[in-house]
């Protein structure tokens, strides 16, 4: 940087950090986030729900239901799917609308992962000439889940009759490393001849090898499964989704500014980017 | 051609490739005659006699004359065509590979405005589309209106649909790949008052010219050639990438207490010192240094200066010496959102569409400079040594 140059313009930085704030990410979407116009006509809305502990969210959006782009026969049979899947995992909405009425699958649902943070992240604004900035506490990237298709192709592979693997509740197969599970013959009922199919509940359970470094192996996949277990089981919390036009957003957006006209004092130096260890 | 003219006798003198040509010499020892399409993509009705006029050619001529032929009438298909063929027209004419970079030069007419898609009755693809558009993220909007193309009016049943508008027929209408723009209309630099409204996306746009024009989402020349007025630039959110630890700030008046505060966990950058949430003329050391309640603390004031230097580079000034660089980071082609989340009263609240992503890092010179003084800070001098020259044992 030769010393001709020159400043041009300079303006002020301000900090706050009186918001919660995060960033959404959405890798496969490249449109702004919309309900589509005919299903915002029939009264359908974006909604989002929150599982705190976990730090998982979940977006709504509802898809466009019109003929010429939506397969009305197939949404049924999704719909039926999310519906099972829903029931299952204890989320089932509670009376939404018309009984009667088969389910037909109207969202898409976009699941959060947290994305840990390399450096600090800071969003900034340029307000009134200045730039004011505020700290991202979280980033979450979503994408759209289909756990209903996994429903669907559970019962027809269970309809099928094959040997195939369906998994019991507990989650991941077993780890190629460890001896197979002895318990071959719980780990599959067949439906009978005549009708109906009987589903049983199986457990695969491993006995116990002489090796000593099992245990921490399952130690580790015990906390992993742990982790699963407890989000699995943790109920939404209903979120009011609020949109960029929206009072509540403006509301927020005042929120972010930083008003003091204060000069803040700074207590580090630069030599600390280098000196202190980094943490991942 | 000449060199070969007397066949397997003479040995040639390059060799172009070693795969075995067709024998330059029929078996009477005449020499063949070479086919060589004289007419490259035309079109006309004139090409075809033109190409059977030549004579009499071996078999595998006859193969590479029908996809001579083929490309001279512009299609990528292979094979022999019958003469009497009609020439095509409409904007499928030139083959599946070819729409996309049709529309803009084969059929400029003089003057006709697009026939827009809203002749439905002629095609029932059209029929339930509801004509209004998806919006755009908010990206730069594309200069389209200079690349509009006219056609010519479209016969009965024909439909005209510009491809790279069909984002525009439907809310379900996919995007259309974005034509390689050749040049861009060279802006003149404005004055500087104009550039200091544009801070933050006024000085890319040397940065524009160098890096070409393949990603469009990274860079966009979006100084005077877009549509910015000054409401909208002054909505526009920016991501900044800092490099970890984030520098502690902390109110004045109460930095004579926990100055070492440790760092906090990696997800808050910003320490604090005990809670002074200041209002703007109270004294922060009325409050005295009370025990801070919660690792977050409040914080809201200002701490250093983004400077723009006339050669576009971006500087951030922040207290106590630190000085940081801006440059612009990848930009992501997806949606990105910044959102305030409120578990208190449940609430969702989207604040907008991240428009551009910078990446911030040290100045490295002043980094540099002050690692220096900080390895050689503690020494004292002693009298005497002033002039002697220590010995860097580090």
């Amino acid at each position: 940087m030769n010393e001709e140059d020159e400043i041009i313009t300079k303006i002020p930085i301000r900090l706050s950090n009186r918001l919660s704030l995060q960033i959404h990410q959405f890798p496969l979407l490249s449109r702004p986030l919309q309900a589509p116009p005919s299903a915002e006509a029939s009264g359908k809305r974006i909604t989002a729900r929150i599982k705190p502990q976990s730090r998982v969210l979940e977006i709504h959006v509802p898809v466009d239901t019109r003929p010429e782009v939506y397969n009305t026969e197939r949404g049924h049979e999704l719909g039926k799917g999310q519906q099972d899947d829903d029931r299952e995992q204890n989320q089932e909405r509670k009376g939404k609308g018309r009984e009667g009425e088969e389910p037909r699958l109207a969202e898409v649902r976009l699941r959060s992962e947290e994305i840990p943070q390399r450096g600090v992240q800071m969003l900034g604004i340029v307000h009134e000439n200045e730039l004011h900035l505020h700290p991202v506490s979280a980033i979450h990237q979503f994408r759209p889940t289909l756990t209903y298709l996994d429903i669907i192709s559970r019962k027809s592979r269970r309809r099928g009759g094959d040997d195939s693997d369906s998994d019991s509740d507990d989650g991941p197969p077993p780890d190629p490393d460890e001896p197979a599970p002895t318990a071959a013959p719980p780990k599959k009922e067949k439906k009978t001849a005549a009708g109906e199919a009987k589903e049983v509940q199986v457990s695969a359970r491993r006995i116990d090898d002489k090796a000593g470094n099992l245990s921490q192996l399952s130690n580790a996949r015990k906390e992993m499964l742990a982790i699963i277990r407890a989000e699995q089981e943790e109920s939404w919390q209903n979120l009011e989704f609020c949109g960029m036009t929206t009072e509540e957003a403006g509301h927020s957006l005042d929120q972010f500014f930083s008003y003091n006209n204060e000069e803040l004092h700074c207590s580090t130096d630069v030599t600390t980017f280098l000196t202190t260890a980094p943490k991942t | 051609m000449s060199d070969n003219a007397s066949g397997s006798a003479s040995k040639p003198k390059a060799i172009s490739s070693l795969a075995k040509r067709p024998s330059e010499v029929t078996r009477q020892g005449t020499q063949k005659i070479k086919f060589v399409p004289t007419l490259p993509a035309r079109r006309n009705k004139d090409v075809e006699p033109t190409l059977d006029i030549i004579p009499a050619l071996s078999n595998d001529r006859g193969r590479g004359r029908g996809r001579g032929r083929g490309e001279g009438s512009g299609r990528g298909r292979g094979g022999p065509r019958p003469p009497a063929e009609m020439v095509a027209s409409g904007p499928f004419a030139l083959g599946p590979a070819m729409a996309g970079t049709s529309s803009s030069r084969r059929f400029a007419q003089a003057a006709t405005p697009i026939a827009t898609p809203s002749r439905t009755e002629a095609s029932s693809l059209g029929a339930g589309l509801s004509q209004a558009a998806a919006p755009k993220i908010k990206q730069e909007s594309k200069k389209e209106e200079q690349d509009e193309e006219a056609y010519s009016d479209p016969d009965e049943g024909v439909e005209i649909i510009d491809m790279e508008n069909v984002r525009q027929m439907d809310w379900m209408a996919p995007d259309s790949l974005r034509k390689e723009k050749e040049k861009r209309l060279k802006k003149e630099d404005p004055d500087a008052s104009e550039r200091g409204t544009r801070i933050m996306d006024a000085p890319d746009e040397e940065d524009d010219e160098a890096d070409g024009r393949e990603l469009e989402t990274m860079f966009d020349d979006d100084f005077g050639t877009t549509n910015h007025d000054e409401a909208n630039v002054s909505q526009h959110l920016y991501l900044f990438q800092f490099p970890s630890p984030f520098p502690t700030f902390s109110t004045k008046g109460s930095d004579n207490v926990q100055e070492e505060t440790p760092l906090t966990q990696a997800s808050k950058k910003v320490t604090f010192a005990p809670d002074v949430k200041v209002e703007t003329e109270v004294q922060p050391s009325s409050r005295g240094p009370s025990v801070p309640a919660e690792i977050k603390e409040e914080l809201d004031g200002l701490i250093g200066h983004l400077e723009v230097y006339r050669s576009g580079a971006r500087k951030i000034r922040l207290g106590n010496g630190i000085v940081l660089d801006v440059s612009p980071a990848s930009q992501p082609s997806f949606l990105e959102h910044a959102v305030h989340l409120d578990m208190h009263e449940n609430k969702l609240a989207i604040l907008g569409e991240i428009f551009r992503h910078y990446l911030v890092s040290p100045d490295v010179d002043a980094l540099l400079a002050a690692m220096d003084a900080l390895d050689s800070g503690p020494q004292t001098v002693l009298a005497g040594e002033e002039n002697l020259i220590r010995m860097d044992i580090t």
